[in-house]
């Protein structure tokens, strides 16, 4: 085989193998939930809450104390419900 | 010395360096081999694992690993799955609407500057949407146990609650963190 040959049979076989791991990726489909399938199983669910009511904001705005009010909740016993209910199993 | 074209008539044409023809072709497949090798690999990194790869591997590793515990213990990490899921969406959600709130006022504080404090609000703007992303990207992950065996179910969960509890409070003061500095620029 001369080699002109076998460097464009090496590149048409690197071609096809690089497309097909190319093509076996991009096709691939998966699991995007965000909980685990419970199947039959009752899941207390809390009452939900209310959506608060968008900030209007205008030039009589006092934008100093809008972004004072804007401080994020702690988060601590969110954490430790789910600590107490991992304490469960 | 033998041409391209009659190489074949000729099997044991040697070289001007002394080498048979089988010797140059197997020097030419080595050489080939490691262009091969050069070229292949790039097409490999960008054929690379996603987020999606990931997940779907723990998943799989999870569903292995649960199959042998017990009812009771699948059910209450469905639960406690559950609950994660639901506190993550629910502050995940505050925090957005928290980021979405920074950048009105940026936006009425920028209105009432008329093009002046340029690079103060540029570099609001920037930790503004900085904290955004990360709310955004928290908001998209899902929490799978790292089971390791019944016995130590506990342990497992309560490991996961803890990369959860850290993340989500790293996300929370991002928002903190540019709420800060976006209180600097209105009290300017």
């Amino acid at each position: 085989m001369s080699w002109q040959k076998i460097v464009l049979f090496s590149a048409v076989l690197t071609l096809i193998f690089g497309l097909v791991i190319i093509v076996n990726k991009s096709g691939n489909s998966g699991i995007v939930s965000t909980s685990i399938k419970s199947g039959n199983l009752q899941t207390p669910s809390p009452t939900p809450s209310p959506t608060p009511t968008p900030i209007v904001l205008n030039e009589n705005s006092n934008l100093e104390t809008e972004t004072e009010n804007l401080t994020p909740e702690d988060f601590s016993n969110d954490y430790k419900l789910l600590k107490a209910e991992a304490g469960k199993l | 010395m033998g041409t391209i074209s009659n190489i074949a008539l000729h099997p044991r044409v040697i070289d001007s360096e002394g080498r048979t023809l089988r010797a140059q072709t197997r020097r030419g497949a080595i050489v080939i081999m490691m262009l091969l090798g050069l070229i292949v690999s790039p097409i490999s990194v960008l054929a690379r694992v996603t987020p999606e790869d990931i997940v779907n591997a723990q998943q799989a590793t999870y569903q292995k690993k649960v199959v042998n515990y017990s009812v009771d213990h699948k059910q209450k990490l469905e639960q406690l799955s559950a609950s994660i899921a639901r506190v993550n969406k629910n502050r995940t959600n505050e925090l957005e609407r928290n980021m979405e709130t920074q950048a009105a006022i940026l936006d009425q504080y920028e209105k009432r500057q008329n093009d002046k404090n340029d690079e103060v609000i540029k570099n609001a703007r920037y930790w503004i949407t900085y904290a955004h992303e990360a709310v955004a990207y928290q908001a998209a992950k899902i929490y799978i146990f790292d089971l390791s065996n019944e016995k130590n179910i506990q342990g497992d969960a309560l490991s996961t609650i803890s990369i959860f509890q850290s993340e989500l409070n790293s996300a929370r003061s991002k928002v903190i963190k540019s709420q800060n500095i976006l209180l600097e620029v209105v009290t300017k």
